[in-house]
């Protein structure tokens, strides 16, 4: 049987149809033409930021991803990758339109109607979630549309003598805001920076503290602004074999953050998705707030709390990022990123249907009067594969 | 506080691990300040993430103590 895909198919088929091997090449060029990127699901709200690389085109009606729930295929997947392939092809942010034309892309590959629903279902699920939903991490890939936090207190004063690391003793400039009841210290080096160098502002850290959501600012209690490199710098050069290594930010558990000088400059300025932006400074301090709280309300590596999370993680079966599979440490730093930053947008439920364990386990932590009752233990396989698991 | 004497040196995605002497690498690298006190490292794990390097350093009881995020160049 050979059937065109267009507007016409009828969702109730049977096996989804594909394009015959003489047509597929210009039925899946019709196909494209016939998206109308205005008609179904307009972006509004892009949450997510496009993977660097090759974007798909705007994809926003397909005739067969449209109707992929009322495909024999559908029947074939689990029930809570239903419910999160669902999320995923309904959102309207960039990462629903990533997995609607991955999903497109394979349906309309010559050998797919030739594959049983089982089969079906297995390729359809591994290109809405294989490479994980957020290629990289999630630190800078989210937009910010919140208000920024209210500065109600600053105070400032010179400080002698004080020790950056791997610096020489000096006056810095120490300004201290309070940032919607948060109290935070930022210490500036009034050393001048080498040539060449560029270092952030007071004011651009005060801008990112207040871009950032309050349940993880409240983890920062201090940012230096160094005028000399990380002592660290020349050691991991050689380790790693980069000579031109240089580290640009330093977070220890305590919240208290380094920032090093930098050699960017046109970056300095830039407001979104580089690494030296306001908004990668805030993102990046809101992972970290990830690992303080995780670390303060789970405590040691032998502690239920982190095999709890583990077996959330492993039911939710689906990684957050791929930075987020190196260690149950960095899933949770990049699961509280997703859920802090997107709290309050249409796309927190998107993400909660995705990983809804984890959610379920971050809800305790910064919602409690909405947490559920925890699920009972159960046995779950090893779900993180990097060097730094726990 | 001593350090143990040796810190595992990790790079996700290569199965190999380089032991150091603590006596080998700087003290900025053998130790983490927090809340004023030193605490030793014993393991760094580093994973390359897009344009950069990202290195977390680890204490005896497994506690994640710091991260190190590289600058893009």
């Amino acid at each position: 049987m050979s059937v065109k895909l267009g507007p016409k198919v009828d969702p109730r088929t049977a096996v989804i149809p594909g394009p015959t091997r003489a047509t597929a090449s210009s039925e899946a060029k019709e196909t494209r033409a016939g998206w109308n990127p205005l008609a179904r699901r307009p972006i509004t709200q892009v949450h997510h930021r496009p993977a660097p690389g090759p974007t798909p085109p705007p994809m926003e009606d397909h005739p067969v991803v449209d109707h992929l729930e009322q495909q024999l295929l559908w029947a074939a997947l689990p029930a809570q990758r239903q419910k999160q392939l669902h999320a995923l092809i309904e959102s309207t942010s960039a990462i629903g339109n990533r997995a609607r034309a991955a999903i497109a892309r394979v349906v309309e590959a010559e050998d797919f109607a030739g594959l049983t629903p089982a089969e079906q279902a297995v390729r359809v699920s591994a290109a809405a979630f294989s490479p994980p939903v957020i290629p990289e991490l999630t630190i800078g890939d989210l937009e910010n549309t919140r208000p920024l936090l209210e500065l109600s207190r600053r105070q400032e004063a010179r400080v002698r003598g004080f020790e950056f690391a791997g610096a020489a003793p000096a006056e810095v400039k120490v300004t201290t805001v309070t940032i919607a009841g948060h109290e935070v210290k930022i210490t500036e080096a009034t050393t001048p920076l080498p040539a060449g160098l560029h270092q952030h502002s007071t004011e651009t850290i005060i801008d990112a503290l207040r871009r950032m959501p309050l349940d993880a600012l409240k983890q920062i209690q201090e940012v230096q602004l160094s005028s000399a490199r990380s002592p660290t710098d020349a050691f991991y050069a050689q380790l790693y074999g980069k000579p031109d290594f240089r580290a640009y930010m330093n977070c220890g558990a305590d919240g208290v953050v380094g920032v090093f000088p930098f050699t960017e400059a046109g970056e300095q300025n830039c407001t979104q998705n580089c690494v030296h932006s306001t908004h990668t400074v805030s993102s990046t301090l809101v992972h970290e707030a990830g690992h303080s709280w995780s670390m303060r309300t789970y405590g040691h590596a032998s502690e239920q709390g982190w095999k709890d999370w583990e077996a959330a993680a492993a039911r939710d079966n689906m990684a957050l990022s791929a930075y987020a599979k190196s260690s149950v440490d960095e899933d949770i730093g990049e699961a509280t990123v997703l859920y802090l930053e997107s709290r309050g947008t249409p796309h927190f439920d998107t993400y909660r249907a995705l990983y809804p364990n984890r959610f379920a386990l971050l809800d305790r932590q910064f919602n409690p009067a909405a947490a559920p009752q925890p699920p009972a233990p159960r046995a779950v396989p090893p779900q993180f594969s990097g060097s730094g698991d726990r | 506080m001593n350090h143990p004497g040796t810190i595992v040196f990790v790079e996700v995605g290569s199965p190999e691990e380089k032991v150091m002497k603590v006596t080998e690498v700087p003290e900025s690298v053998a130790f983490v300040k927090l809340n004023g006190a030193k605490v030793p490292v014993v393991r760094v794990v580093a994973q390359v993430v897009g344009a950069q390097r990202i290195i977390v350093s680890y204490g005896a009881d497994g506690a994640r103590l710091s991260a190190t995020y590289q600058s893009k160049s």
